[in-house]
This record gives C-alpha cells, sequence and structure tokens, in this order.
C-alpha cells in the first residue's frame, strides 16, 4: 500500500520537480555535514588557539590542497560532459579524479605517519589533528566510492543530458569535501 | 546549427571551469605565503579561505540552482 501510495506520487511529480526535490535534499544534507565539519573546526581553536605544531609538513599539506583542487577541475569537467552527452569525456575524467582523490589519501597516510611520531593523537594538538584530518579524509573515501560507482554505472553510456542527476548529486558531493579541506587546511597547517 | 550551439555553450562551461580552477590555484599559494610571512594569520587566512569557498559553491556547485528555475 505504501509502496503505491509512493509510486503514485512519483508519477504525478514532473521531471522538473523530482531533480528540484533531489537538489533540496542533497543542499540539506551538505549543510548538515557543514555544520559537523564546523563544530570540528571551532573545537580545535576553543582547545588550542591558534597554535600549532611545529612539526607540521606544510608543503605537504599545500601539495595535497593542490590535488585536491584539482580533483574539482576534472569532477566539474566530469559532470559537464555528462551534461552535454560527451560519454568518453564523461569516463575519462571521472577516472581521473578517483585518481586524485587515492593521490589525496596518500599524502594524508604520509602526514599521519610523520604526525604520530611528533603530535600522536593522545596530545591535544594531535587530537585535533587526527580527528578533523581523518573525519575529512573518510569522506574523501566515501567519495571515491561514490564516483568509482558512477563510473561503473555510467560504463553503458546511460548518463546524458537527459539523466544526469546522478552525476550532479555525486559531483556536488565531492565539490563540498574540497570546500571543507578549504576551511581545515588553513586551520591546521597554517594558522598561528 | 543546434549542434554549434550546444559545442559553444559546452566549450563555454569548460573555459569557465578551468578559471575557476586558476583563480582557486592562485588563492591557495598566496595562502600558503602569506602564511610564512604575515601575522593576524587568522584574519587573513579567513580572507583567503572564504573566496575559495565561494567560487566552488558558486561555479562548481551551482548552488543558486536553488532559486533558479531551470534544470542546469
Amino acid at each position: 500500500m505504501a509502496a503505491t501510495t509512493e509510486h503514485l506520487r512519483h508519477e504525478a511529480e514532473s521531471p522538473a520537480e523530482r531533480l528540484r526535490t533531489n537538489r533540496l535534499g542533497l543542499w540539506l544534507f551538505i549543510a548538515s555535514e557543514s555544520f559537523l565539519f564546523a563544530a570540528l573546526i571551532s573545537a580545535r581553536y576553543y582547545l588550542l588557539g591558534t597554535e600549532r605544531s611545529e612539526h607540521l609538513n606544510q608543503p605537504l599539506g599545500f601539495l595535497i590542497s593542490l590535488v585536491l583542487l584539482t580533483s574539482s577541475l576534472f569532477a566539474y569537467r566530469a559532470e559537464t560532459a555528462a551534461r552535454f552527452g560527451d560519454q568518453r569525456g564523461f569516463r575519462r575524467a571521472t577516472a581521473t579524479t578517483i585518481a586524485l582523490g587515492l593521490l589525496f589519501m596518500v599524502g594524508v597516510v604520509l602526514e599521519w605517519r610523520e604526525g604520530l611520531a611528533f603530535f600522536p593523537p593522545s596530545t591535544l594538538y594531535g587530537s585535533a589533528f587526527f580527528t578533523l584530518v581523518g573525519f575529512h579524509a573518510f569522506h574523501v573515501f566515501t567519495g571515491i566510492v561514490a564516483l568509482a560507482l558512477l563510473l561503473w554505472a555510467g560504463r553503458d553510456g546511460r548518463f546524458g543530458p537527459e539523466n544526469h542527476w546522478p552525476v550532479e548529486g555525486v559531483i556536488k558531493y565531492w565539490h563540498f569535501v574540497d570546500v571543507a579541506w578549504v576551511f581545515i587546511f588553513p586551520t591546521l597547517y597554517l594558522v598561528k | 546549427m543546434a549542434q554549434a550551439e550546444t559545442y559553444e555553450r559546452r566549450r563555454g562551461a569548460m573555459a569557465l571551469g578551468t578559471a575557476v580552477f586558476i583563480g582557486l590555484i592562485v588563492l591557495d599559494t598566496i595562502e600558503f605565503v602569506v602564511a610564512r610571512f604575515a601575522d593576524q594569520l587568522l584574519l587573513w587566512m579567513t580572507l583567503l579561505a572564504l573566496p575559495q569557498a565561494g567560487l566552488i559553491l558558486w561555479f562548481y556547485m551551482h548552488v543558486r540552482q536553488l532559486w533558479r528555475e531551470e534544470g542546469h
């Protein structure tokens, strides 16, 4: 019964209305995630002020920032390609985004290895650092999984001008991960 | 005719994406350099991070779709 009602509701909704509802839902999800990141960033300043470890590898942090920003460019290109029906361009740009996401994760692992030696999670700074970077890295990981599923689902060319919401949704999430890093990078690596 | 128009629109969208990317890289680099030399870093970092987030939200995430009617 409930399934039938749901089916009828979807039948009554036009594709434009459905797209609008989907977008609103995703933006609300992104807003709720933003509050989580904001709370963690606030906790860092509340606990430590602007103090930071002298052992942080700032060039590595900068490098992985550039990698993540570049991944956002390719994510944008993947979405644009799908919107214009360029299947090859979509697959290539999505695969490049995944590769850059993985490269970012390698950078995080390298930074964690250094961090564990100089400011372990038992210290105040280590606690803030590993929580914030770990929480963000988890989002990058889920973004990579979502992009990989998107690439797999789009292998038969199903995404195009008439059906690009799945691409748009995943890519928006990826960009959000980038926005979060834009604030995390200075918070952990630069401010003092 | 329509095909040429679509091609132009796509080229324009790709060029915009690249321009935004260059802006992001420049801001990120300035942020990194400023952090090495300036005081009052919290203020500087906030001033440099906000436009980066704004560029991504506006051009890459199309936040304006929330209040605009058209599909894309």
